[in-house]
């Protein structure tokens, strides 16, 4: 039966088939739309939002110390074109940009050298899980002596937190590489610069990238973090700021502005990811489709 | 042709283990397979016989007597042997392609010369327009031709095949060994497989090595006379497949039990 043939000679099955085909994007958006768990959506933001406004308006907290959601959502409305935040938004993402990209590439490659000759890495891991261990709240102020206020101390300190999360990654991804692949590599003619550059490097940075997504999250946490001990621009001296003089408003917005930003490069650096993972798809069927 | 193109010389190799415990792998195996020959080498697992590929390969070197290929000690991987595993070893972020490309990369040829090839095995190997694929949408038959073409793409005078088709169901293993069959029957190269699988070893070699369990030796080498070319199903009814099968698992059985 083919599919020139008559509606009526069609199967059931193909019946099913043609009518699902047949559907524009937006109505196949509409039957999969699940309307319970939207509505369930809006339930939680807005008991969210409900609770923060008790505490405002009930004086579970000090006013003083706490801005009402209206009061947040009016900063924004005036701010959305003041320059100087983006400015300071400018600057952090800045700063985290450079730590989150030497970072990986640090670990990425350190992490391969310590996964090619294990017998450096069983020497240099007990230091390695040391600094690893050194609280970055107490680097902040040594790096501020040393580097000054300059952005190079934040992109130091969210450098350090990226450093560690892809180094150990990469360790244990290049651990799982199949054997077959070098055996493969090696019995064509390929050198050890091959075998680094077209499987270890490829294979690495495939397995780790989930980590490396991770740990463009921490590189802004780090930035903002490193900001707040002292910095000429950048959000979280602004919030700094805004919280010692008890400008609540603000402090508040540049909070919500901050984990906005966080979330916002979790679905760029997955965007990425996804392009990159493209060969991992499998034969995925997808949900069963209901009438 | 050189009749003593490959030459096994009174070899033996241990390994020791992490333990320290030492493991006879080879005992004593000499061997010389001339140049164009399809050899097959049975053995029960552990015999072995992936250590023999592997030391004609250029990976392991025995640790008593030597290995030869045209006269020349094998000591180390050729650009001009192919070695093919019963996974396809496809590299999984690489298109089907790429991965045929690979070879020629690391060879150095041009990038334009290297589509071109690459279009021909994909057309040799009856893969046209799966190119752009990746290893995970394709499916076995298919994943282990595209390691065909790859092996192909290096023109090997050696095929080293370590099980290339024993990860196959039964039906694709036979089309994909009548393809093998086709572009090795085209060519002058020599070929020695590593089975498990008699019927398999009986199809398709010149002659077969059957071996004995660990340390292993040889046991048995018998030519399989039955001409060329050959198509794997239509031989599976014929006489003389039968009866050399048959004569070869005697020999066999014995190692087995």
């Amino acid at each position: 039966m083919n599919s020139s043939s008559s509606n009526t000679s069609l199967s059931p099955g193909e019946k099913l088939l043609a009518e699902y085909q047949g559907l524009t994007p937006q109505q196949k958006f509409a039957k999969n739309f699940n309307l319970p768990i939207q509505l369930g959506k809006l339930v939680f933001i807005f008991g969210f939002i409900s609770i923060w406004w008790a505490a405002f308006h009930f004086a579970w907290i000090n006013p003083g110390f706490i801005a009402s959601p209206q009061m947040v959502w009016s900063w924004y409305v005036e701010n959305y074109n003041n320059g100087d935040l983006w400015y300071d938004t400018l600057v952090t993402l800045r700063e985290a940009f450079y730590g989150w990209s030497i970072g990986s590439v640090l670990g990425v490659f350190t992490g391969l050298f310590f996964a090619v000759y294990p017998k450096i890495w069983k020497m240099a891991s007990p230091l390695m899980t040391f600094l690893n261990a050194v609280p970055r709240t107490a680097l902040v102020p040594i790096f501020i002596l040393w580097f000054g206020v300059a952005e190079t101390t934040k992109v130091l300190i969210s450098l350090t937190l990226v450093y560690f999360i892809v180094m150990d990654a990469t360790r244990n991804a290049a651990a799982m590489i199949d054997p077959d692949l070098e055996t493969v590599m090696t019995t064509m003619g390929g050198t050890r610069r091959h075998l680094f550059f077209k499987l270890s490097l490829p294979a690495v940075i495939s397995s780790a990238f989930g980590s490396i997504r991770l740990a463009a999250v921490w590189a802004l946490l780090g930035a903002v973090f490193a900001e707040l001990f002292g910095s000429k621009n950048g959000l979280g001296i602004q919030y700094s700021e805004a919280a010692n003089k008890l400008f609540m408003a603000e402090a508040f917005g540049i909070v919500g502005i901050i984990a906005f930003l966080a979330i916002g490069i979790n679905f760029f650096v997955k965007l990425i990811e996804n392009r990159l993972m493209r060969w991992k798809e499998t034969s995925n069927q997808g949900s069963v489709v209901t009438v | 042709m050189n009749n003593k193109y490959i030459q096994v010389n009174n070899s033996s190799l241990m390994f020791a283990a992490a333990d320290g415990k030492p493991v006879l792998a080879l005992d004593d195996v000499s061997l010389v397979v001339p140049e164009g020959q399809f050899l097959a080498i049975v053995g029960p697992s552990g015999c072995g016989k992936t250590t023999i590929l592997n030391m004609l390969a250029g990976l392991l070197r025995p640790t008593l007597g030597s290995v030869t290929r045209n006269d020349e000690e094998v000591l180390e991987p050729s650009l001009d042997v192919g070695y093919m595993l019963a996974r396809s070893g496809l590299y999984p972020w690489r298109t089907a392609q790429r991965n045929i490309e690979l070879p020629l990369e690391i060879r150095g040829v041009p990038k334009a010369e290297r589509k071109q090839r690459v279009e021909e095995l994909l057309h040799l190997v009856k893969l046209d327009g799966f190119g752009t694929k990746f290893p995970s949408q394709l499916s076995q038959g298919m994943r282990q031709r595209v390691s065909i073409a790859r092996t192909l793409a290096i023109e090997p005078k050696l095929w080293l095949l370590d099980e290339p088709f024993s990860a196959l169901d039964a039906q694709t293993r036979i089309t994909v060994q009548n393809e093998f069959l086709r572009l090795w029957e085209a060519t002058t190269s020599t070929v020695i497989l590593v089975t498990h699988d008699l019927a398999e070893a009986v199809l398709l070699a010149d002659r077969v090595i059957v071996m004995t369990a660990r340390p292993g030796k040889i046991k048995l080498d018998q030519i399989i006379d039955i001409p060329r070319p050959r198509l794997v199903d239509d031989l599976m009814d014929d006489e003389k497949f039968k009866n050399l099968e048959s004569t070869i698992w005697k020999e066999l059985r014995s190692e087995l039990i």
